[in-house]
Formats: C-alpha cells, structure tokens, sequence
C-alpha cells in the first residue's frame, strides 16, 4: 500500500512543505471530495472568509487517477463554498490532476494569499512561484496557451480574477465549475498552476488491474448508454427526454414543458453543429461535443446549458447558446449558477422588481452582459453574486432556484421528486449529482419510478448519494455508473411492459434499499454489471474494497460532508427549496406535482441515521468511524 | 393528418426525417412502421422514447394513445448523462 503524499504551499510565503497522509485517514476517506472534507474540515477553523486568506483550498486526485482505469481522470478541488458557506467539491475532468500526480503529488493543499497575482509550477516534485505579470487579465485559453502544450494546467479567467462568485476554474477545455472554484483560486490571486512528471501512478496488482480494465472497458462499450447513447447524443441527448416528462426547468421553473425544446436539443446539436465527438483522458464512452463557432473548433455544451441557456429563459438560438458556452469558458464561469441567475433576474424585471437589462425570449444582447458580469461592472456585480444574493436584495425568495444558495441544475423536481429531496440534501447546495442524481431513474432514464411518488425515495436518494460519493473520491466519472441499469431494458426500450414493470417494483423498493443499506458490510462482492469501481480501486490500493464497502465509504464521506456543514452554520433547515417546488403544484389540476419535502425528509433522517434536526447522530458516526 | 418524426438511429433506417400520413393511434403508427420498413425498423422504433407532441406517451394511454390531426409523433433514442 503506498499511502498518498500531498503538498502545503503557503501563498504569502510562497514557500512549500511535505505532508503526508497517514493510513488510517487513507483507509477511511481514500482521495477526492471525501478526502477534501477531512482535510478542510481539520486544517481550517470555524467560520473562515471562503475568499479570505485564512481559508484553504485543496486540489487533489484520487488512487484511480493515471492508472489508465476507464473514465479515471477526474480531479476534485475542495474549499468553502463561496455561494453557500458550507463544503464545496469541484470535479473536472482536465489533465491537470493526472499530471499533477505524475509531478509526484497526490494533492496540494493551498494557505494564505499571494500579494501580487502569481503562477505555480509543479514540475518533478519541485513546486515554484512566479508572477503572472501580464497573464492576469487574459481569458483562460490565453492563458493556457502561455504554457507548454505537455503540461497539466489548471486556470482562472476574468471572472475569477473579480470574485464571480460562481467563477470556475478550467483544465483544457474541461471545468471545474461548481461552488465558486474560480474565485477561491481569484481570491488567493493564482492566476495558473501547472504540472508536469513522469513518475507512474501506484497499482497494487498491476496484472490483475490491466485484466479487470479491459474487461471493464469492453462492458462500457457495448452497453446502449455508454457505448451508444452518450457518445451519439452527449448529455445534451436529454433536452427532449426532459421535455417529454415535463421535467424541462421552464421560464426559470416555472413550467417543465417548452414547445420549442427541439431547437435546443442533443438531436438538433448533433444534426446541425456537431463536428466530432472527444473526451477526456482514459474514457471510451467519448460524451464530449466538439462544435465549430466562426470556423473554430470548440468543445460543445452539456445539457445544463442548453437547458439553461435555452428553455429556462424561453429562447430557442443554438448559435447565441454555444457562442455564452465558449465564452463562459474563457471567462471561466459556471454556466449553471450563471444562467439560472439570468433567470431569476428576468422574472425579477417581469414582476416590476429589478431590471438588469434583460428578459424572458431573449438571448441575443446576453453575451455583452456576461462580459459585464465577469467584469463585474455597474449593476451587473450584483448577478455576480448569484440568485440567493439577489433574492435577499430585490425579493423573489419564492422563485430563486436555489438549495443553501447554490443554483440547481436542469431538472423540474416537481416531476422528479426524489431528484427535489437530492437537490434539498445534497450537501453542496442544489446539486443533482451530489443529490443521487434520481432524475436518471424518474424522469429522464429509460427506467421510470413514478416520478411523483415520494414512497422509496429516501431510501433510493440516500444509497446513490453514498454511491455517487465514493465513485467520485475513487477519481472516476460519474457517467461511468450509467451503465449499472442493465442493458436488456434498453433494447426493450421505456414502454416495454418489462421495463414499465421494473419501473414500477422499484418505485415501492424502499424497504429493500433501506435492507441493502443495512447489509452493506456483508456484501463482499464485486462486479462489473453494478460498481465496477469497488473492484477497481481494490486492485489499485490494495485494500479490501468490496461493493458494500464501497458503498460504506460513499456514506462516511457524506457525512463528513455534512460535518463540516454543520460546524459552518448550516442546519436541517437548510435542507429547503423554494417555495414554488414545495408549494406550487406544476400542474394546477394536479396536486402531487410538487416536492413534498414534509413528508420525505424525516424518512430520509432517519434512514441516515441523522437526528430531526438534520444532524448525524453519535451512533451513526460511531458506526462509520468519524472521529471529529 | 397527422406527422411521424423520426430521429437517428431510426431515420438512419426509414430513410426519412419524417411523413404524413391518416393514423389514428402510436399502435397503429408501430404498426405501420412495422409494415413499411420492416423488423429491424421496429424494434428500433419500440425501443425508443415515443412522444406525442414532444410529451412521452407514458404520459398519456401508451400505444392505445389516440392522434388527432396536427398531432406529431416522435421517435427519441433513449439518452443519459447529466
């Protein structure tokens, strides 16, 4: 076993120093966000500025990241939320973590504040500090093109530099972009960091591994989602499923249905504006969308931002929508917090509250108020500050769509209810993916639960929360999990009474999940048609990872995750959504079309062992062995 | 009259992006694009998401969904992501 080693760099300083984890903490949190809990939750004090100098900010991989496992690029960034005060986890997928770690680091962890705007360079284990001179400024493509093309770079544009507070952080042309990456990285006044090595990442079994990942991989490649679905449509390919469950955000939520959703979907981008299809390093599943705009080749959109850049705010120009995607990614900004804030403004001005020069139906002069809000210029700093903000400053609390203060993605929860109780729980704020992600099983999957039962919906939400959470500290995409729905339902397809019928024994499993959960120390297995991961990661760390254990893992890190929360200031409470989920039925002349959080929430304490009050209970956290 | 839509793979078979025709019901529109175009055709087409006017036609009554003129139905291959 070789237990991970990090780096402290202390930015006021600009000096350096070893730090190695110990084992027990790598037995327990392993790497990535869970990992990033521990440590932030150990290393800063109560009650920190997230853009102050006393916060930290951790970078680090996770043991699959390097190792050539399928889909196993992923680096985390942990640090306070910016938009919420609580934990904040960014995922990317660029090269930055796999280089770092052949640099000879697992992670580095970053104190302090740099005085003038300044570089680090991570090359063989030697870490260096330079001034970005005259890199500060320049957008993030500029800026990665400053450095050799062999190096891992991870960068902020201008919206980072002014403290966005949604800004992202950008790897190539992949982003961390959730919670605020960019301006932690802004606040510390690190323009770029850049890596470089050669040492070879750590297997355990490094002949059993190379057997299981061509195994693993041969499975990816001939399942109808990963093999087929994805790389044919990327995400984007569920505009129209969305749309054809009303779970389409529409008008910022207001609806779940736009009649001219076609305009915006994954079949029209692939239709009319596809190029080719890419990916990240050492994934064959190939999701990503290479797109032309003026000639130039560019990664594409996810279905965030068609969602968002399109029906939400009631507009139907692909070409305005991919032009707001590259641009975001220059000014590195997160195109959800971003759009969903664009939203809440235009109601604002369609009910006489505020007018930031926009409205509903028009996306045409939106790229010149974004360059506006990354420079945070005039009345437009105050959309840099994100929906809750603004909603505390104009009103509109009721249709600021947003949990704990993070903007939520694009699913209508008032047709996908458990999807309602991700996004109210999840502990980065409204995150569909820190939230388990059920929408894939309610609304917009080829297998449908009643969407608007609440029945196993705690037990359903509470076991992929946990799943979820150790795929991504284990270092792999998410998207690699979409292949666990087997692959006879979809050739019988979602009206099959054979998948109907599934569908409809999972929408009243909740017992059997809750039974599952209790089992998972007993579950020592593995296999490749439900968490490939475990067994990926036992080959590469030598420990003993088996599916129940994997999913045990995923349950100690969420909370540790709300551990930290907690201690921050966040309580049950914050566990809430506005009031037009929980209070406006979707359907007027249906009433189950809201999120009924009174009557999920309980259950879904309970089943976490949390007390009433949202807490984890000491029998819980004695049961998973967190100490704090 | 009502429209039949097609979407890749199944445009890839039929040949066509879409058609008018006079049915009554989804179950009579399988059944037509069993006739026409053959097995492989429709078991793509059964496979896919079926949507009547862009809403899925779980929704609605499944096959025995009814059409009107004006109606479009849909043919969407099942997607993931997120």
């Amino acid at each position: 076993m070789r237990t991970p080693v990090y780096a402290i760099i202390d930015l006021a300083t600009r000096s350096s120093a070893r730090y190695e984890i110990d084992e027990s903490m790598y037995r327990n949190y392993v790497g990535g966000k869970m990992l990033g809990a521990r440590l932030l939750y150990d290393l800063t004090p109560a009650g920190v500025d997230p853009l102050g100098p006393d916060s930290v900010v951790i970078i680090n991989t996770s043991p699959a990241n390097g190792t050539g496992a399928p889909c196993s690029s992923r680096f985390n960034m942990t640090f306070k939320n910016v938009l919420t005060g609580g934990i904040a986890s960014s995922n990317c997928g660029g090269q930055f973590g796999v280089m770092m770690k052949r640099a000879g680091y697992d992670g580095i962890i970053l104190r302090g504040q740099s005085d003038v705007p300044c570089v680090i360079s991570i090359v063989d284990q030697q870490i260096t500090f330079s001034d970005a001179g005259e890199l500060w400024g320049k957008d993030t493509e500029e800026t990665q093109n400053a450095f050799p093309k062999i190096y891992g770079k991870l960068v902020i544009g201008p919206a980072g530099e002014h403290l966005v507070r949604y800004a992202a952080a950008v790897s190539g042309e992949r982003v961390a972009g959730r919670c605020g990456a960019g301006a932690v990285l802004g606040a510390k006044k690190i323009k770029a960091i850049v890596a470089y090595g050669t040492q070879r990442p750590y297997v355990a079994q490094p002949e059993k591994f190379s057997k299981y990942v061509k195994k693993w991989v041969s499975f990816l490649r001939n399942h109808p989602m990963t093999g087929e679905a994805l790389p044919n449509y990327g995400s984007a390919g569920l505009v129209s499923k969305a749309n054809a469950t009303n779970a389409l955000p529409t008008h910022n939520f207001k609806y779940g249905h736009f009649k001219d959703a076609h305009a915006m979907s994954g079949e029209t981008l692939a239709d009319k504006h596809l190029v080719r299809n890419s990916s990240c390093i050492s994934c064959p599943i190939r999701c990503e969308r290479r797109v032309q705009i003026d000639g130039k080749e560019v990664k594409g959109p996810e279905y965030e931002t068609c969602g968002f850049f399109g029906p939400n705010i009631d507009c139907t120009s692909m070409e305005n929508m991919l032009r707001l995607n590259y641009q975001c990614d220059l000014l590195g900004m997160d195109t959800i917090s971003l759009a969903s804030t664009l939203a809440f403004a235009m109601e604002l001005k369609e009910n006489g509250l505020a007018d930031f020069d926009m409205s509903f139906g028009n996306s045409d002069n939106l790229s010149e108020i974004v360059e506006k809000i990354a420079a945070r210029e005039g009345k437009f700093s105050e959309l840099a500050n994100g929906s809750k903000w603004l909603s505390e400053k104009y009103g509109g609390k009721e249709y600021a769509m947003h949990s704990k203060g993070l903007e939520m993605a694009s699913y209508e929860p008032r047709r996908s209810v458990g999807m309602g109780l991700g996004y109210a729980t999840s502990n980065r704020g409204g995150c569909h993916l820190n939230g388990g992600y059920l929408a894939l099983l309610e609304s917009v999957g080829v297998l449908s639960m009643d969407a608007l039962s609440t029945s196993a919906k705690p037990a359903f939400t509470a076991f992929f929360q946990d799943a979820l959470e150790a795929i991504s500290a284990a270092g792999f995409c998410l998207f690699s999990a979409q292949s666990f729905v087997p692959a006879v339902l979809f050739k019988l397809g979602p009206h099959h009474k054979v998948t109907r019928a599934v569908g409809k024994v999972a929408t009243h499993m909740g017992g059997g999940v809750r039974a599952l959960l209790w089992m998972l120390p007993i579950l020592r297995f593995n296999s490749v048609y439900l968490f490939p991961h475990a067994e990926a990661l036992r080959l590469i760390t030598g420990l003993p990872f088996y599916t129940g254990s994997f999913v045990r893992l995923g349950d100690r890190g969420y909370n540790m995750e709300r551990l930290y929360n907690l201690r921050e200031g966040l309580t049950g409470k914050d566990d809430s959504l506005p009031d037009r989920l929980t209070k406006t039925p979707q359907d007027p002349n249906n009433p189950k079309t809201i999120v009924n959080l009174d009557k999920m929430l309980p259950v879904y304490y309970r089943i976490r062992g949390w007390n009433p009050d949202g807490s984890p209970s000491k029998r819980t956290l004695r049961k998973l062995g967190i100490r704090v | 009259m009502t429209t039949i839509r097609y979407y890749a793979p199944l445009r890839g078979i039929v040949g066509k992006e879409s058609e008018e025709t006079e049915l009554r019901s989804v179950k009579e529109v399988l059944q037509y694009v069993e006739k026409k175009y053959g097995k492989e055709a429709s078991t793509c087409a059964k496979s896919a998401l079926i949507v009547v006017n862009d809403i899925s036609i779980a929704l609605f009554q499944g096959a025995k969904t009814p059409l009107n003129d004006g109606d479009v139905v849909g043919f969407l291959p099942v997607c993931g992501g997120g």
